[in-house]
C-alpha cells in the first residue's frame, strides 16, 4: 500500500491547489471558455513539438529521493544516466510521435467543426429564404449568394483537408506515442525485457524495441505483459 | 528480475514511477472525467433549452396569430395595421424567425456531442481510474523485506502498465490490420483463459440467442 501523501507546506494555499501534470499537458488558455468550447479545435496550432518537454522532470529527482531518504549519489547518476540515454533513444521519438497525434487530432476535428458549422449555416439560410419567398422575395438573390458561397466555402475545405486521412493519423500516432510512453517506463524501472541483461544488451535492446514501436510494429500483448 | 539493482535503487525507481506514472494516470483521468462530464452536461442543457425555446416561439406565434389575426381579432382584416397590430406583426416575424434558426442550432450542439463522444469516453476514464486503484494496491510496502518488495515492485509497475495499455487500446485497435487484429484478438483471448475467464461464454447459438 503506498505512504499516505505528505503534509502540505504551510507556504501551500489552503484552497485546492490544481496540479499541472507532469507529463499529461498543462492547464488550457481556455479554462475560462465553457466546458463544451475548450475541446474546439485550435486554428493556430503550433508548428513544431516542445522539444523541452519531458516524461520525467529531472530536476525533481534529487527532491524527490531526498524526500523519501534516498539522496544517494550513486543512485541518483544512475537513474540520471538513464534518462539521458532515454531521452535521445524514446524520448525524442516520443515528442515527435505525440506532437504528430495531436494536430492529426486537431486538423480532424477542425475539419469536422467547420463542416457542421457550414451545414448549420445553409440550413438556416435556406430556412430563411423559405420563410422570404412570401413576404420579401426581394431578398432572394442575397439569400442565394449566401448559400453559394456556404456551398464554395465547403468545397475549399473538402478540397484542402481531404488530402489526408487525419483521423488514421492520430490513432496511429497516438498508439505509438503511448507505447512509446510505457516503453519508457519499462526500461527506467527494469522490468521485463529489460531485466536480467547486462548494460549493453539493455541499451540496444531498448534502442531497437522504440525504433520498431515508432515504425509501428508493437510488441504483443504477452510480449508486453509477462 | 533487477538483480542489479540495491534494495535502495529499487526503492528510488518505485517513488519514481509512483509519481509521474501512476500519479500522473490519476490526475488525468480524474480531470478527464470532469472535463467530459462537464461539458456533457452544458451540451444537454443548451439543447434542452434551444428546443425548449424552439417550441415556445412556435406556438407563441400561432397563438397570436389565431388571436389576432384570425376571426374577431382586433387585427383582423385591417387594412393599414395601427401600432399596436404593427408591433405584433414584428413579434410574430421575430418568433417565426426564432423557430426556423433555432433547430440547426440545436443539432449543431447535438453532432458536437457525438463528435467528441463525452458520453462515451467518460465512463472509460472511470474504469481506468478504478482499475489504477488496484494497482495502487499492489504497491510495495517500505517495512517488506528485500524479496517481498523486488516480487511487489514488479507486479505494481506491471498492473500500472497494463491499466495504461487498457486505457489507450481503442487507437492500438483504430491503427491495426486486420490479421493484426485477429492476433490481436488471439492473444486477449489466451490472457482470459489464464486468469480463468471464457471468452466465449457469452457466444450467440445459430438460432441468434445468446446461450
Amino acid at each position: 500500500m503506498s505512504e499516505k501523501p505528505p503534509q502540505q507546506k504551510p507556504s501551500e494555499s489552503a484552497k485546492p491547489v490544481k496540479q499541472d501534470f507532469a507529463s499529461m499537458g498543462r492547464r488550457s488558455r481556455r479554462s475560462r471558455w465553457p466546458a463544451w468550447a475548450q475541446f474546439l479545435p485550435l486554428f493556430n496550432f503550433p508548428d513544431s513539438p516542445n522539444y523541452n518537454f519531458s516524461l520525467i522532470l529531472r530536476d525533481w529527482i534529487p527532491e524527490i529521493l531526498q524526500k523519501h531518504g534516498l539522496n544517494n549519489p550513486q543512485i541518483q547518476n544512475s537513474i540520471l544516466e538513464d534518462l539521458d540515454f532515454l531521452d535521445y533513444e524514446l524520448q525524442r521519438l516520443f515528442r515527435e510521435r505525440d506532437f504528430a497525434a495531436k494536430r492529426s487530432q486537431n486538423d480532424n476535428r477542425m475539419a469536422q467543426v467547420l463542416f457542421m458549422f457550414l451545414a448549420m449555416i445553409a440550413t438556416l439560410i435556406g430556412s430563411l429564404q423559405a420563410l422570404a419567398l412570401t413576404g420579401n422575395p426581394e431578398w432572394m438573390p442575397y439569400f442565394a449568394f449566401a448559400e453559394t458561397l456556404v456551398a464554395l466555402l465547403t468545397t475549399y475545405i473538402a478540397t484542402t483537408r481531404g488530402r489526408k486521412d487525419h483521423g488514421q493519423s492520430w490513432y496511429s500516432n497516438r498508439a505509438r506515442a503511448e507505447f512509446l510512453r510505457r516503453e519508457f517506463f519499462r526500461y527506467l524501472m527494469r522490468i521485463d525485457p529489460y531485466s536480467a541483461l547486462s548494460p549493453v544488451e539493455r541499451r540496444s535492446l531498448l534502442s531497437l524495441r522504440a525504433a520498431e514501436i515508432n515504425r509501428g510494429t508493437f510488441p504483443t500483448v504477452e510480449e508486453e505483459t509477462k | 528480475m533487477s538483480e542489479e539493482f540495491t534494495l535502495d535503487e529499487l526503492k528510488a525507481r518505485y517513488w519514481i514511477f509512483e509519481k509521474y506514472a501512476l500519479q500522473d494516470q490519476r490526475h488525468y483521468y480524474q480531470s478527464s472525467m470532469r472535463r467530459f462530464e462537464k461539458a456533457d452536461e452544458e451540451v444537454s442543457r443548451v439543447r434542452a433549452r434551444i428546443a425548449f425555446l424552439t417550441g415556445l416561439a412556435s406556438i407563441t406565434a400561432g397563438l397570436l396569430v389565431q388571436t389576432q389575426f384570425l376571426g374577431s381579432g382586433q387585427c383582423a382584416g385591417l387594412e393599414e395595421a395601427n401600432a399596436t397590430c404593427g408591433s405584433l406583426q414584428l413579434l410574430i416575424t421575430i418568433l417565426v424567425i426564432l423557430s426556423v434558426i433555432l433547430p440547426p442550432v440545436g443539432v449543431f450542439f447535438s453532432t458536437l456531442a457525438d463528435t467528441f463522444q463525452w458520453a462515451t469516453l467518460r465512463p472509460l476514464y472511470e474504469r481506468s481510474l478504478e482499475n489504477i486503484e488496484v494497482a495502487d494496491a499492489l504497491s510495495p510496502d517500505p517495512e517488506m523485506s528485500e524479496e517481498e518488495y523486488q516480487a511487489s515492485y514488479q507486479a505494481f509497475v506491471k498492473a500500472t502498465l497494463a491499466v495504461m495499455r487498457e486505457e489507450t487500446s481503442r487507437f492500438e485497435v483504430q491503427s491495426r490490420t486486420p490479421e493484426e487484429l485477429q492476433a490481436f484478438i488471439e492473444a486477449q483471448r489466451k490472457i482470459a483463459y489464464r486468469v480463468g475467464g471464457d471468452p466465449d461464454r457469452h457466444k450467440l447459438s445459430t438460432d441468434g440467442d445468446a446461450t
